[in-house]
């Protein structure tokens, strides 16, 4: 049993599932940008080709860089990306990791993941990294209120801050169109859903939020001075923060793996449709990457504060009014 | 005041193709340049030095940016061999910063204000100037090595003051390919000061043009730009042509066939320029879809001149290939579809908010401005200067072709790209006008590989704006002097005046605007084609300080705002 | 707020998603070129006299023709060094060097770019 727990986490649908899964997701957001733009598009394999090709590069830091810093917080992206991954459901309802509350760890995670990045850039003694830390810094405040709030009033709707709680509800909650109030819920849900959407595109530093490493202005941002395996973590770490997203998004709006009893292949089918609300959510996310153009740094935290976040917080005051007069 | 007024005024002499030339000393030139400005004669379209045997000339080409008065009137200052402290004219001119520079490290001109090298390694020797006479290119190679060019330390970051720091764009860079340098002083994220250094890519192409036959010089000429080789082949034979005294005799097919060629690669030139543009702000799947589509003009580019980017089709006297019915009707509908695809990147680069709003009122130029700074082509025309060579001073078949010179007035990245688009899609127009009315005949004139005697100058409407080639030819196999003067030089003085308050950010765009082309700007690795032999300059030698020369002669004070 | 003039581009996008895509996986398919097109220079040995009027023409000085015998001689057209104008081409009066439309030229040392090929001289009737 012991042997089993192990495997599962290491495994499937653990760290190396995980992976797996980032890779090939990260593969379909690129061959469908490609493809949007009438490209061929790269090999399946390409990013893992990436990957395996910066592990084997020498590292090289720059003169007057904290080098400690700058081999630590790889690192420590990674295995903060790698222990999202986790909390996540895949094959059933529930993550590896599930506790009261676990929303609110992964938010707490993701916060940290985004403002390691500030020191990466800062601490390289870079110009166009320290410009760049300071834009993902600002990018990611300004993401992280907006996509808190929108999840906040979906575990408004479920009554509970557990993800696997939160998922169970809304597998469930398609067939059972019991009131009145549940249909209007329809409309708070899909605000929240397009603002979450939106801001992960702001938390993955995607099109038209992608400042924090525009290339033709500050190289690559925050990253420019990363060489070697540095690189190729922070590189999955960002892989993985794709599949961290778009799965908890496919569980908490979409329902995630749901729970059919149809006998031996209950967790095959699980498994499928998971797969199936995850490719969608991804789908979304390169479409809107790819047709979009770069916003400033200015612009966007401006888009953020000015529209996003009034409106995440009229979403949760929407379900919040719902749920108290209209019976859901 | 008309040329008949100058031929009254002044001691004129026309030149082969018939331009005014005003003849001066160092005492006069001075004034006759600021009387002839005051006139109106606003644009310096540049400096000409050349080496007459035991004497030197300084030709100051000037003209009016307006509509239908744009010939050029020459003010030749002859002088000894050693001239010194010869005025300055960068009060009445402030872009002539770069050309005075050019005589001065190529020819020995010294002027009343010495500056830092500009072109020429600083451990260059003071007393050798390239393009005197009696300096070969072997000379100037082993001097070079001895010098040991390119292997010096790297280019240091500049201090920055307190509360800003320095960001460096360029030699290399992802926003442009091509070595130039900008220094970059910021606070926050706001652009306070910035510093310009070219010469990186200085590859003695005058010197190498000398030394060539007028046949070799066909192909090197179109060497010195991948995007708009054809307009300086056509301002090479077309200046050739004025020599010879042929320029008449051109047959009307061969003349209508440059119009096509020149025009195709506009389209070529601004699709890729938008793309470009649209890949700058960050908006690559625009970058994809125009490049997409600017494969059908550089299919046709293939189709009928042969090659994608260096096209050759000229010759002196004519062209080189004929277009068969087959090749007119295919191109025909080709043009078409891609006027239907053009409108399409119309529509969203001018409709999709997010790219708009970086373009919109970023990097703008006043009218006055522009014309201080004499920029051209159309980064001019987006600040409502009206004026287009292919209309004023007419060239080739342009005068029988219709067209409109589209201007607009707000002067901004936004503006320029307005322009662009609308100046694509009037090319196409004309394309197809003129491959429907194609006249029969000759192609070209033969051409017996020796030129007569005698001097005149092109102006070319290139993609980019204003191309100006100068022959001087004593008679032989090649030419005395030839002098070229690209587009970008003229835009780079007045780039700088565009970062006023710029963020991080518009840089790209900016620096987009004037749609720069280090190879055309720099013509200047002394290559000799015969032992193969090439340096390339690199690095602290190439430097040019102009910033500081600019802050003196400018109307406002930009760059410490 | 005008949100419709955001993401105006969907639709080509979504109509690109579906149609066949333009580009070609480079070393694995190529791009047809035209009939026309300036490419690697290539002598006919049967039809050439000799004349040397390309080897004076050539800019660049990428054809040169050594004597080896009293009849042998040998062509050499120096890809390293052609401009591929074709001025040589049009010079020919007896068609005996044609650009061809083959641009893959590359190669890893620069003496395999020279094109060697032997002409004998021919007997004047």
């Amino acid at each position: 049993m012991m042997i089993l727990r192990i495997l599962e986490f290491f495994i499937f649908p653990g760290a190396l599932f995980a992976i797996v899964l980032s890779v090939i997701l990260m593969w379909l957001v690129r061959k469908l940008a490609a493809r949007m733009e009438n490209r061929v598009g790269p090999p399946f394999l390409q990013p893992l080709y990436d990957f395996a090709k910066l592990l084997a590069k020498e590292r090289v830091y720059p003169e007057k860089s904290m080098r400690l810093v700058l081999w630590l917080i790889p690192i420590l992206q990674f295995s903060v990306a790698l222990t999202m991954s986790l909390f996540l459901p895949i094959i059933s309802p529930e993550g590896l990791i599930s506790f009261d509350g676990d929303l609110f760890f992964f938010l707490f995670l993701l916060g940290i993941h985004g403002s390691s990045a500030f020191f990466l850039g800062w601490m390289s003694n870079n110009p166009y990294g320290g410009s760049g830390s300071g834009r993902a810094v600002l990018i990611e405040l300004s993401f992280e209120i907006p996509l808190s709030l929108s999840l906040a009033g979906i575990a408004n709707v479920a009554r509970s801050m557990r993800i696997s709680e939160i998922t169970l509800y809304m597998a469930g909650v398609f067939f059972t169109f019991g009131s009145f109030g549940k249909i209007l819920l329809i409309i708070p849900w899909s605000l929240l859903l397009i603002i979450s959407l939106i801001s992960t595109l702001g938390a993955l530093e995607y099109n038209p939020f992608s400042a924090g490493h525009a290339e033709t202005e500050i190289v690559a941002g925050w990253m420019t001075e990363l060489t070697g395996p540095d690189l190729a973590l922070v590189k999955m770490s960002e892989f993985l923060n794709l599949t961290n997203l778009s799965v908890l998004i496919a569980a908490l709006f979409l329902g995630g793996p749901p729970v059919y009893e149809i006998g031996l292949y209950t967790r095959f089918v699980t498994f499928l449709v998971f797969l199936v609300k995850t490719l969608l959510v991804v789908f979304a996310l390169a479409f809107i990457k790819t047709i979009s153009s770069r916003l400033r740094v200015d612009q966007s935290t401006e888009g953020m504060w000015k529209y996003l976040l009034p409106l995440a917080l009229g979403g949760v005051i929407l379900i919040l009014l719902i749920q108290q007069y209209g019976g859901a | 005041m008309s040329t008949v007024q100058v031929k009254e005024n002044y001691n004129t002499e026309t030149m082969n193709d018939g331009t005014v030339l005003i003849k001066s000393d160092e005492e006069s030139f001075h004034r006759i340049l600021g009387n002839l400005y005051k006139s109106g004669y606003t644009h310096l379209s540049t400096i000409i030095g050349a080496q007459h045997g035991d004497s030197l000339t300084i030709d100051y080409p000037v003209s009016r940016p307006m509509k239908d008065s744009g010939q050029a009137i020459f003010v030749r200052l002859q002088t000894g061999l050693d001239p010194k402290d010869i005025k300055t004219v960068t009060d009445l001119y402030p872009s002539a910063v770069v050309y005075e520079q050019e005589v001065a490290e190529m020819l020995g001109v010294k002027f009343d204000e010495p500056r830092p090298h500009l072109l020429l390694p600083d451990s260059f020797p003071k007393d050798l100037y390239p393009l005197r006479k009696e300096v070969t290119s072997t000379d100037i190679i082993k001097i070079l090595d001895e010098l040991g060019v390119g292997k010096e330390e790297p280019q240091t970051i500049k201090e920055a003051p307190e509360d800003e720091y320095c960001m460096s764009i360029g030699p290399q860079h992802p926003t442009h390919k091509e070595p130039i340098r900008f220094q970059f002083f910021i606070e926050g994220e706001t652009v306070k000061d910035v510093d310009l250094r070219i010469g990186f890519n200085h590859r003695g192409l005058e010197k190498a043009l000398e030394e060539e036959t007028w046949v070799q010089n066909l192909y090197l000429i179109e060497r010195i730009c991948g995007i708009c080789s054809a307009s300086h082949q056509l301002a090479y034979v077309q200046s050739a042509e004025k020599i010879q005294g042929i320029v008449d005799e051109i047959p009307d097919r061969a003349s209508w066939l440059r119009v096509l060629v020149s025009e195709l690669e506009r389209i070529h030139s601004h699709v890729l320029w938008y793309g470009v543009l649209a890949h700058d702000g960050g908006y690559d799947f625009m970058f994809h879809i125009t490049w997409r589509d600017r494969e059908i003009v550089m299919d046709i580019l293939e189709e009928i001149t042969g090659n994608r980017v260096n096209y050759s089709i000229e010759t002196i006297g004519g062209v080189r290939r004929d277009l068969t019915p087959d090749q007119v009707t295919n191109t025909i509908a080709k043009l078409k579809e891609l006027r239907g695809l053009v409108m399409k990147h119309y529509d969203i680069l001018d409709k999709e908010k997010s790219f708009v709003k970086r373009i919109m009122d970023i990097g703008a130029l006043s009218y006055e401005q522009s014309i201080k700074m004499a920029s051209v082509g159309p980064t001019a025309r987006s600040s409502g200067v009206n004026f287009d060579l292919r209309r004023d001073v007419p060239y080739a078949a342009y005068k029988e072709i219709p067209f409109d010179v589209i201007t607009r007035t707000e002067g901004d990245v936004h503006a320029s790209m307005m322009v662009r688009l609308d100046e694509t899609i009037e090319s196409i127009d004309m394309c197809i006008y003129v491959l429907e009315n194609l006249p029969g005949g000759e192609i070209a004139l033969p051409f017996k590989n020796r030129l007569k005697e005698g001097a005149a100058h092109t102006r070319v409407e290139a993609p980019r704006g204003e191309n100006i080639h100068y022959i001087n030819s004593i008679g032989g196999k090649s030419p005395d002097r030839h002098k070229v003067r690209a587009p970008t030089l003229a835009n780079i003085t007045s780039l700088l005046l565009r970062f006023r308050e710029a963020q991080v950010a518009d840089i790209p765009m900016i620096i987009r605007l004037i749609d720069p082309c280090v190879g055309c700007m720099e013509r200047v690795t002394f290559t000799d084609l015969k032992t193969e032999k090439s340096v390339d300059m690199s690095g602290k030698q190439l430097v040019g300080r102009i910033n500081s020369q600019l802050k003196k002669h400018l109307p406002v004070r930009i760059f410490k705002v | 707020m005008s949100i419709t003039k955001y993401l105006v581009a969907g639709k080509t996008a979504l109509v690109n998603l579906f149609s066949k895509p333009n580009t070609v996986l480079f070393p694995n398919e190529m791009v047809e070129t035209s009939e026309d097109y300036r490419g690697t220079p290539v002598l006919v040995p049967e039809n050439c006299t000799l004349c040397k009027k390309c080897e004076r023409i050539c800019p660049t000085l990428a054809i040169k023709i050594e004597k080896l015998g009293d009849v042998e001689h040998q062509f050499i057209i120096d890809l390293g060094r052609c401009c591929y104008c074709g001025e040589c081409e049009a010079v020919c009066n007896f068609d005996s060097i044609h650009l061809q439309n083959v641009w893959m030229t590359a190669e890893m040392d620069r003496e395999k770019l020279k094109r060697i090929s032997t002409v004998y001289k021919r007997r004047k009737k």
